[in-house]
């Protein structure tokens, strides 16, 4: 359904009025730049921001914790002043400068408060974060912040053994398949702007956990169930959570395998082709590291892949008869 | 459709209170049994096939030394014989087996290899590979097993390149070569009008263009391929729209103007004016990008 298609369907409801409909059907929407091209300009704020940091150090400007942190929380202030101002398509070079301000702020802070406080500059920042995602207007901005969070509760796995990845790669999990399904509620709530950034960060951020901390089989059978309980909420039959539970369960040691699955489910019933994508190319990548799991021999994993292949294609040709 | 397009009714005249309510129920509502069918019929197809082809190629990596040299080749050319039979049908499962069966031909070439070690360089193995599949690949039609050839085919042609012509990673002229080739395969795909695949050919051959001509800019060179190919596509995306490949050789052109600029003024590194200036002229890049594609968005 297109935006037009849309219009006429609330019109035929009662819902606009037949006369507003060439109005509303002329509401820009090129505002809103396609992922592609947000990505090309995160990206770009990002290295700016890293440039940005090389200065005030070379500049000698921060040779202080406390200069980082006054530094880092006045350039966080000003960007989300300076980003709230600006409307959707406003200056675009006002906005890449605020979102380039943002993510400074960001790596000041942390670095500032790792200066300061030793082993809770971790939870503090997060904090920081959390609150800069809560303010700073932008979805760049947001998802490149989420990312961040992830990168540092990945820090806090890898340093501290009280915090395993179960603990970390699970709760993620269910959080983004939460924002998924529940997206057409929470669309029309204050969380609604921040709702594509979130979602997506926390699928990226997930993945990413899982390829960096290897969480282990106890995460793989967490994930296979929530996943398994996911395809019978979507599909209302057991073939769907057979099929997840069976490829799951043969792959335990490999989590990134249940959580693509997980991620395909929900891209496509949020018709999200970017999100299946990234679904795929997960998939890729989990069953090629796969490979090198020392805790099976190459034979088990062997039948294990062909096993749940056959059973896969089986549950097709029963789906589909 | 985005959401906040749909929430942003509620603020105009004309729009009846639930109007954004029952528009968000309508973007997001649930894909029909139909397609569901569709989705689980193309994603347990592809799914299945991807771990039974991994379970053969885990079987013959585990190098199954009871098995005769005859039972290894044996099994591997059975499988491809079946699946050939099965892919004559003109269905999903049929083109997949084609893509397996394509896929099967890597592993019984290694598994020839390592039989009789032949003792040859890895760039044979990959390109034979790579040659014999083509009719299966072809035959098959599957954009996914399409984008799998084109890399097997940059590995064989990058590893032809270093083991036999002695041409290191380093070297811009080993990705420029990348890039042409790539560049063919954009323009093959573009012709058979293969959608998404083509925005990945396209974004592997000025990925691998903008790598070398950072390496060209290092070394003192004037990236002349560079030059000529980003206008080109800018030429010819740009009557028709297509705001990804736009983005591309946008994004193409911020990191060589940015590597050039690096590359000028590298000695005064030391200096926290270069990172300050560079900074701002990277935004100043974003900006104008940002306002070029919205420009050409609108139009």
């Amino acid at each position: 359904m297109n935006w037009a298609q849309l219009l006429q369907e609330l019109s035929r409801q009662g819902l606009i009025e037949p006369e507003a409909l060439p109005r509303l059907e002329a509401m820009d929407e090129h505002d809103r730049p396609p992922w592609f091209v947000r990505l090309l300009l995160g990206l770009g704020a990002w290295l700016a921001s890293l440039f940005a940091v090389v200065c005030l150090f070379l500049a000698q400007l921060l040779n202080s914790e406390l200069s980082l942190l006054v530094l880092g929380l006045i350039l966080a202030l000003g960007a989300t002043a300076l980003r709230r101002s600006i409307r959707e398509g406003g200056n675009d070079f006002f906005n890449q400068l605020a979102l380039a301000g943002m993510l400074t702020s960001q790596i000041l802070v942390a670095v500032g408060l790792g200066w300061w406080m030793d082993e809770l500059w971790a939870p503090v920042t997060l904090i920081f974060m959390a609150l800069l995602v809560g303010v700073y207007s932008d979805r760049t901005g947001r998802f490149l912040t989420c990312l961040a969070m992830c990168a540092i509760l990945a820090y806090l796995c890898l340093e501290y053994g009280w915090l395993t990845p179960a603990m970390v790669v699970v709760p993620l999990a269910l959080a983004a398949g939460w924002l998924w399904l529940k997206a057409p509620r929470l669309a029309s709530t204050p969380l609604g702007p921040a709702l594509p950034p979130l979602s997506f960060a926390s699928v990226v951020g997930c993945f990413a956990l899982i390829l960096i901390l290897k969480p282990g089989s106890w995460t793989g059978a967490l994930l296979t169930l929530a996943v398994s309980a996911l395809a019978w909420r979507l599909s209302g039959q057991f073939w769907g959570p057979l099929g997840v539970a069976v490829l799951g369960l043969s792959t335990l040691s490999a989590p990134g395998i249940p959580a693509a699955l997980g991620a395909l489910m929900l891209g496509f019933y949020r018709r999200s082709l970017l999100l299946q994508g990234l679904a795929w190319v997960f998939l890729i990548v989990c069953g090629a590291l796969y490979y090198y799991d020392l805790g099976l021999t190459l034979l088990t994993k062997s039948g294990l892949m062909a096993l749940s292949g056959a059973v896969l294609l089986l549950v097709r040709w029963r789906l589909l008869r | 459709m985005d959401p906040e397009r749909v929430a942003a009714l509620r603020a105009q005249p004309g729009v009846a209170p639930g109007a954004v309510e029952r528009g968000l129920e309508l973007i997001y509502a649930p894909p029909s049994a139909e397609d569901w069918r569709s989705f689980l019929d193309r994603a347990l197809a592809g799914l299945g096939a991807l771990l039974l082809l991994a379970g053969v190629f885990f079987f013959f990596a585990y190098n199954w030394r009871d098995l005769s040299r005859l039972a290894r080749l044996g099994l591997l050319q059975g499988l491809i014989a079946v699946l050939f039979l099965a892919g004559r049908r003109e269905s999903l499962a049929g083109r997949v087996c084609l893509a397996a069966a394509s896929t099967l031909i890597g592993a019984l070439l290694a598994v020839y290899g390592q039989a009789y070690q032949t003792g040859a360089d890895s760039y044979l193995l990959f390109t034979t590979w790579a040659l014999l599949a083509i009719p299966w690949v072809a035959a098959a039609g599957l954009s996914p097993l399409w984008l799998g050839w084109t890399l097997l085919g940059n590995l064989s042609l990058g590893l032809y390149l270093g083991q036999e012509q002695g041409v290191s990673l380093e070297e811009p002229a080993l990705t420029l070569i990348l890039a042409g080739c790539n560049a063919v395969f954009w323009v093959v795909g573009e012709r058979a009008r293969r959608g998404w695949l083509v925005a990945a050919l396209g974004t592997l051959a000025v990925g691998c263009l903008t790598w070398a001509s950072v390496g060209q800019l290092i070394s003192g060179v004037l990236p002349l391929a560079a030059l000529v190919a980003l206008p080109l596509v800018v030429l010819w995306y740009r009557p028709r729209h297509q705001l990804f490949f736009l983005a591309l050789a946008a994004g193409s052109v911020i990191t060589l103007l940015t590597a050039a600029f690096i590359k000028a003024f590298e000695q005064m590194a030391d200096n926290p004016a270069f990172w300050l200036l560079l900074a701002v002229i990277l935004l100043a890049q974003l900006a104008l990008a940002a306002s070029w594609l919205r420009f050409e968005a609108r139009r």
